[in-house]
């Protein structure tokens, strides 16, 4: 008895963590890809208004990160789903591990991809705006910040929230395939058919400005997270 | 007692793959899991593993049930063909993984044995050919030298001279660090100078558990006249007979013949010791008559 | 909803093509290793943009939304203000210029150039002064700005001219002015919230206008062919 080994929860949770976050890097390839085709493509949430009055037009062009913003959340939702496959968990068992070590290493890997997600996000953005500058020799201006820390945070929480949801359905088929489809279906009605739609639950998210959507955002994932780790506490591995 | 099974049950929707198993492996022997197909071997070392769940009954790996357990899964490791490693690592890479999750772990060894092989460490698990596979794979279950190792087939795939040299490394590895080691397989004549004890199941349910002199001496081959055969033997006891003049066959139990000796030599009836693979076959067999009776 | 669904439709397109991509040139190129320095590699291109942008951007401050809405509000305060002569110090933060006419004759002619169609307006006030014949004027500027973007200074707001004894109201042509703005976060976020704060309609007017005040000595005649003075006292 005295040769067994035993590894405590927390040292085996960050050796996979530590791990996994290397063994899922190829999505940045993918995300930062399809981040240079989009600015290639000149797709890169330029947007502008108009306006007109008495002997004035006045045309504004903002850069902003909406684009890349709703990429990195797409990005985000399926990579987590992805993420909580049945072929991804069962590489798990080759090593140390139980349920819960497996789900909440997701999970905290998860956090980590959504972070430097955002980093390349904005990466992208200050990227994509120098290449403008330098090819069309526009001036450009800005307001007083160049490089505003809450919007980064609220970007990120905003995606970690988006990942989490995609977590959540990815776990919800890895638990049976009915339960996921059925998980869908009821998102799906939940949004359009009752007086519960999207208008609301945005409404929701953003009444009351930026730190009370962080902590709405930050909340919500760590349940979410939470409820797909219970979830599949009791899962069997099966059909390797 | 490292591993104790009771009355383990596991029900699938369309059949009972496990019907009471009951039985207990001391620690740190080498233990031959026999059975024919589907008779439930890779079912059993699944709820081992802690992979499946059991439908009733309990499982005790040193005193803790092995679903969902860290403390078991830190000392137990289950080789098996499906075992599958993330894609991005190399071998290299999966050797540093295992170096950190287990810390018995033999990375020279692992190395070597690897380089004997002729497998790259630079390749990647998924691009082996099915024997390199099964090569790796045992060569990763050995190297973690946990107290508790499962090999499901372990050979499966592998060509005949690494074949011998891989049983022949087990049991190296075997005496330098001593393990409870499980092997499931067919062929019992290939693991027989490897295990200390058998256990053979049957149909969901534990046949035998007795070590392998046992086993090899517990049935017996006796040729002659079958008419003569039969007079003296009671029916029930024949586990296989063939029916013939002269070289009519039946294979019975040692013990119920160890009084008629003499006799059924007198009679011109010759007493055959069979091999323990052939002993696990006749035991698990359904007919009496073999293949030879569906075509009769 | 439909360009959306197009925009989704048209993102995933790009998706599997660079996912196709990615397996197609394989795993050997793309170990962990690799992977982690393009990461790094892509974040220190950033850093390096911010660096960059930041010598090279000018920092133009706008207006906040309750600047503007106070701004807007001041067009007719202020206008009222100068109409009934009280003298309120606030107002005078608009205060552009003070300059005079010297009049050579006992007269002024307010004279629109063609058609003319100015936000601006001429406040005459009458003091008792006979010997003079100076003008006294002050121009009152609300900055014209839109969305915040002020652009008083690059619009010709020289509306008036003196002349000959003419005070000319000129035609200013149709100006346009495009401002290419950095705005480091969500246009997307911004528009949900402003639809939460409840002077949301004043966030795309626009504001600016010109006042012109005169402080003429009573015995001068006003000749108003503009149509743009107020005579108030």
């Amino acid at each position: 008895m005295m040769s067994l080994n035993s590894l405590t929860t927390s040292q085996v949770l960050w050796k996979q963590v530590k791990w996994k976050c290397k063994a899922f890097s190829q999505s940045f390839i993918t995300l930062i890809g399809i981040l240079i085709v989009i600015q290639l493509l000149g797709w890169n949430g330029s947007g502008s208004s108009g306006g007109g009055s008495n002997q004035f037009s006045v045309y504004i062009h903002f850069y902003s990160l909406d684009m890349t913003f709703i990429i990195t959340c797409i990005w985000a939702f399926i990579q987590s789903l992805l993420m909580q496959g049945r072929i991804q968990q069962q590489d798990d068992y080759s090593i140390v591990t139980n349920r819960i070590v497996c789900n909440v290493s997701n999970s905290i890997v998860v956090t980590i991809y959504c972070f430097i997600a955002t980093l390349i996000a904005i990466a992208s953005f200050y990227i994509s705006v120098l290449f403008y500058r330098l090819f069309s020799g526009i001036d450009l201006i800005r307001n007083e910040l160049l490089f505003n820390p809450v919007e980064v945070i609220v970007t990120f929480l905003l995606i970690l929230l988006v990942a989490a949801s995609g977590f959540f359905i990815g776990s919800a088929f890895h638990f049976s395939k009915m339960f996921g489809i059925g998980v869908i279906v009821l998102f799906v009605v939940l949004l359009n058919l009752t007086p519960l739609g999207i208008a609301n639950v945005i409404k929701f998210l953003f009444n009351g400005g930026d730190l009370l959507l962080m902590l709405k955002a930050l909340v919500g994932s760590i349940l979410i997270f939470g409820l797909s780790t219970l979830m599949l506490n009791r899962n069997e591995v099966t059909r390797r | 007692m490292a591993i104790v099974c009771t009355d383990v049950y596991k029900k699938y929707r369309s059949h009972e793959a496990l019907k009471g198993m009951s039985f207990t492996i001391e620690e740190d022997k080498i233990t031959g899991l026999i059975g024919r197909n589907g008779a439930g071997k890779s079912t059993l070392l699944k709820i081992l593993a802690g992979h499946l769940r059991s439908t009733s009954g309990e499982v005790l790996l040193y005193g803790e049930q092995p679903f969902n357990n860290l403390k078991v899964s830190s000392n137990l490791v289950f080789v098996e063909d499906t075992m599958s490693f993330s894609p991005i690592f190399k071998l290299d890479e999966i050797f540093q993984i295992a170096k950190d999750f287990y810390p018995n772990w033999q990375d020279d060894l692992a190395r070597k044995l690897l380089e004997y092989a002729d497998i790259s460490d630079k390749n990647y698990h998924h691009k082996l050919s099915k024997g390199q596979k099964s090569t790796f794979n045992l060569i990763y279950g050995l190297a973690t030298r946990c107290k508790i190792t499962l090999l499901d087939e372990p050979m499966n795939g592998m060509d005949e001279a690494i074949r011998s040299d891989m049983y022949r490394a087990i049991l190296k590895e075997y005496i330098t660090f001593p393990r409870t080691i499980i092997i499931s397989s067919h062929h019992l004549q290939e693991i027989e100078h490897l295990i200390e004890d058998v256990l053979l199941i049957n149909q969901g349910q534990v046949t035998l558990h007795a070590p392998l002199e046992d086993v090899k001496g517990l049935l017996v081959k006796l040729v002659g006249n079958s008419e003569m055969i039969n007079e003296w033997i009671n029916s029930s006891e024949i586990y296989y007979e063939k029916n013939s003049q002269i070289n009519g066959e039946a294979i019975v139990e040692t013990t119920s013949i160890t009084s008629l000796k003499n006799e059924l030599i007198a009679k011109g009836i010759t007493i055959q010791p069979i091999s323990a693979s052939e002993v696990c076959k006749y035991l698990t067999s359904q007919r009496k008559g073999g293949i030879d009776d569906v075509f009769k | 909803m439909m360009p959306i669904i197009m925009l989704i439709i048209s993102l995933a397109f790009i998706f599997l093509i660079v996912i196709t991509l990615s397996k197609v040139l394989g795993s050997r190129v793309w170990t962990a290793k690799v992977n982690q320095w393009i990461v790094f590699g892509y974040l220190a291109l950033g850093l390096i943009s911010i660096g960059i942008l930041s010598f090279s951007t000018e920092a133009v401050k706008k207006y906040s939304i309750e600047e503007r809405k106070a701004m807007y509000e001041d067009e007719t305060k202020l206008w009222n203000s100068l109409l009934s002569g009280q003298k309120n110090s606030y107002y005078e933060r608009y205060l552009q210029k003070e300059w005079e006419i010297e009049l050579a004759s006992d007269q002024i002619r307010i004279v629109p150039h063609l058609a003319t169609d100015i936000k601006a307006g001429v406040l005459v006030e009458k003091r008792d002064d006979p010997n003079s014949n100076v003008i006294y004027a002050k121009t009152y500027v609300i900055p014209y700005q839109y969305r915040g973007n002020d652009f008083t200074k690059q619009a010709s707001l020289d509306y008036f001219k003196f002349e000959n004894n003419n005070l000319i109201v000129q035609q200013v042509n149709n100006q346009e002015f495009t401002f290419y703005e950095i705005y480091p976060g969500m246009q997307m976020l911004d528009q949900i919230n402003d639809y939460n704060i409840e002077h949301d309609a004043y966030y795309s007017f626009f504001t600016g206008r010109t006042i012109l005040f005169l402080n003429v000595p009573s015995h001068v005649n006003i000749i108003d062919e503009s149509g743009y003075v107020y005579l108030v006292r």
